[in-house]
């Protein structure tokens, strides 16, 4: 699979993300990056510890990334969990639903990234 | 390596990235690393810790808002109180909206969105940035004065007229203090600064509390631009309670030259000249430190620019005459002409007779004066030479120089050519120097005098006492004869203090050698006492106002026939 066939695969906007990073090089760095990297880690300690200002540094952090590499998806999904969680002082369970659908969507991505070529 | 990227390297500035995120980082620091050399922060405190090492190579910095240790609104209080940093630009970049008004009163000054925008959108953003922040580091370098901080004069002309755009009319001040020159030899350098920026500080406060701007043009000339007043007295208060915080003895006081309600018509830099040239115009003895510039004043300017102009023709055409004042020897039985002072008369064609209260202080300001004493210098050598013609013993004739004369190049050079080309000795012509400039040249001045004593001239202290006259004067200076300024005789009958101080300075002169002069002597009064108490010469009407060449000659012939 290419970098351009990933981008379709995800549902990703591979045009803008070629327009950010400029050469396919970079972007297959970062995607490497990406799935090297631990984003749902601090989301799921946030959750473990029902501590809501984690959840939303984690959320904002993976939303942040997701944005610049293009993953539509993955950072929609972010975004969400971002406002619901942003400002919060009580934690709230209903986040935790946000949280699976997240999850499957960044592990899918994670998959993805691992069969590019 | 070619030209360009050495051009390119020196040019490169220097921008830190403060972004948790490896890949943000990243792709950040890829598409600005072609232009910039790049540093990296991952939060708040670490760029705090780059900044400390590095602070003079940074142009901007990109900062991310939330981020674990530090979070950039911590980091933007932090830089915001603190000097140093302060004023290096800031983008923050933010994927909220929400955040920008916070960040922007925090001092952001421009937002970068995350997700990135168009690589173009940042690399511009960027750029404007650090262009501007190096614009205004430009200004801020050469707007100010280089020692008090005020706006310089191109700057402070340049906002007065962005200040009259928006209000209709204001006053334009010139303020100068009074002897500051003067001040600056007794006090010392420092210490003179020191009180130019504390005066400098009090003109801020009042440009602010007025709505205007206060600017330094040099040395103690500053300017303030402010909203019209009725009354002016408290600038003069403000700026006299600073110099009399630090120095409670000095005779120093502010004197404000005012140019009321000025508006854009009026010609700025022309305005800001003449509020200077008014504040100068207020002379110690005065009863007021204000002066406006009125049409009075202009006409004045005029003339003065008149005098100036013709300056040059009148030593062509030999419009300067020289008269001369006798000095009386009285030590005798009868009062016999023991000398001269050369005075200088301006006959002009025109205007006819010029009063060297008119033109003399004005050539001291503009240096023409050096030429003026040395054509005097001149015309009495050739009158002593005259004056030989019919006459043994030709009385020694004083002449004056101005302090700025002692920075002619060779100065006794040049007088010993004059003396040489008429054929006259060095003991026919004393020279007078004033005690101010005694004061205010001290070192310059006292090595030229003791040059030319040495080659045989003789000095005269004239208008002692008329100053800062100091007891020390008479002691450190080079000086054969002091000339007592007509002030004692004018107030002579006042009290018995002005006799008896008159009588100690002429003991201490004759104890030092020297010879003593009493300028001003007008009443038998004053001549009978002066004898009494051993005074060798006096200068006043009582016994001859200064007359030309050739009555002086006739004077003298008589005398010298009288002897015979």
């Amino acid at each position: 699979m290419t970098i351009k066939e990933f981008y379709a695969v995800i549902n990703g906007n591979y045009e803008d993300a070629l327009k950010r990073m400029m050469y396919d090089m970079l972007i297959s760095k970062m995607l490497k990056k990406f799935s090297e990297g631990s984003y749902l880690t601090m989301i799921n300690e946030g959750i473990q510890e029902k501590d809501i200002k984690k959840v939303f540094t984690g959320a904002h952090t993976l939303k942040g990334v997701a944005g610049n590499l293009s993953f539509t998806i993955l950072f929609d999904l972010a975004s969400e969990l971002c406002e619901k969680t942003r400002g919060k002082d009580e934690y709230n369970n209903e986040i935790e639903t946000d949280f699976v659908a997240l999850k499957e969507e960044y592990n899918k991505t994670i998959q993805l990234i691992n069969e590019i070529q | 390596m070619n030209r360009e990227d050495t051009i390119n390297l020196l040019v490169k500035k220097t921008i830190l990235i403060v972004e948790d995120d490896e890949i943000n980082r990243t792709i950040l620091s890829a598409i600005l690393e072609d232009d910039y050399n790049i540093l990296t922060a991952t939060n708040g405190q670490e760029a705090l810790d780059v900044l400390n090492n590095e602070i003079n190579k940074i142009s901007l910095i990109l900062l991310d808002l939330i981020m674990p240790v530090m979070d950039g609104y911590t980091f933007l209080k932090i830089k915001r109180d603190n000097e140093i940093i302060k004023d290096i630009p800031l983008i923050v970049l933010t994927s909220e909206k929400s955040a920008e008004v916070e960040c922007l009163n925090l001092g952001a000054m421009e937002f970068i969105t995350k997700p990135f925008e168009e690589i173009d959108v940042i690399k511009v953003r960027v750029r404007h940035l650090i262009e501007l922040y190096e614009k205004t580091v430009i200004i801020k370098q050469s707007s100010d004065d280089g020692l008090t901080n005020l706006y310089n004069k191109e700057f402070f002309m340049t906002y007065a007229k962005q200040l009259l755009t928006y209000n209709n009319e204001m006053d334009l001040i010139g303020i100068n203090l009074l002897n500051f020159s003067i001040l600056t030899e007794i006090i010392g350098k420092t210490m003179s600064e020191d009180l130019l920026k504390s005066v400098a500080e009090e003109l801020k406060a009042i440009a602010r509390q007025y709505n205007g701007i206060a600017g330094r043009a040099y040395d103690d000339d500053f300017y303030l631009l402010i909203t019209p007043q009725n009354n002016y007295d408290f600038i003069n208060d403000r700026i006299n309670n600073v110099i009399q915080s630090k120095f409670t003895t000095l005779h120093t006081r502010s004197r404000l030259g005012i140019y009321p309600r000025v508006t854009l018509e009026n010609e700025i830099n022309i305005s800001c000249d003449r509020v200077i040239q008014c504040a100068h115009m207020i002379h110690s003895q005065e009863q007021t430190d204000i002066k406006f510039f009125d049409e009075n004043f202009n006409k004045m300017t005029l003339y003065h620019q008149r005098l100036i102009t013709d300056f040059d023709k009148a030593i062509a055409e030999d419009q300067f005459v020289i008269y001369f004042q006798p000095k009386f020897d009285i030590k005798g039985e009868k009062p016999v002409v023991g000398g001269a002072e050369a005075l200088v008369r301006w006959i002009h064609p025109e205007l006819g007779f010029i009063s060297p209260g008119d033109f003399i202080p004005l050539f001291e300001d503009n240096g023409l004066i050096s030429k003026l004493d040395l054509y005097v210098f001149e015309r009495v050598c050739r009158h002593i030479v005259d004056f030989r013609k019919v006459m043994k013993k030709v009385p020694t004739i004083s002449v004056n120089l101005s302090r700025v004369d002692f920075y002619i190049e060779n100065l006794s050079t040049v007088i010993c050519d004059l003396i040489k080309k008429y054929n006259l000795q060095p003991n026919c012509i004393n020279i007078e120097v004033t005690e101010s400039a005694y004061v205010s040249e001290t070192n310059h001045l006292v090595e030229k005098v003791k040059e030319l004593q040495d080659l045989g001239f003789k000095f005269e202290i004239d208008d002692f006492g008329s100053g800062y006259s100091s007891v020390y004067t008479v002691v450190s200076m080079p000086f054969d004869v002091l000339k007592l300024d007509m002030v004692f005789m004018r107030n002579f009958n006042q009290n018995d203090k002005v006799k008896t101080v008159v009588a100690r300075m002429i003991d201490m002169v004759k104890s030092l050698n020297g010879k003593v002069v009493a300028e001003g002597v007008e009443t038998s009064e004053q001549y009978n006492y002066l004898k009494d108490n051993n005074c060798d010469y006096i200068q006043g009407y009582y016994l001859s106002k200064p007359i030309p060449a050739d009555a002086f000659l006739k004077l003298i012939v008589s005398e010298e026939k009288n002897d015979n």
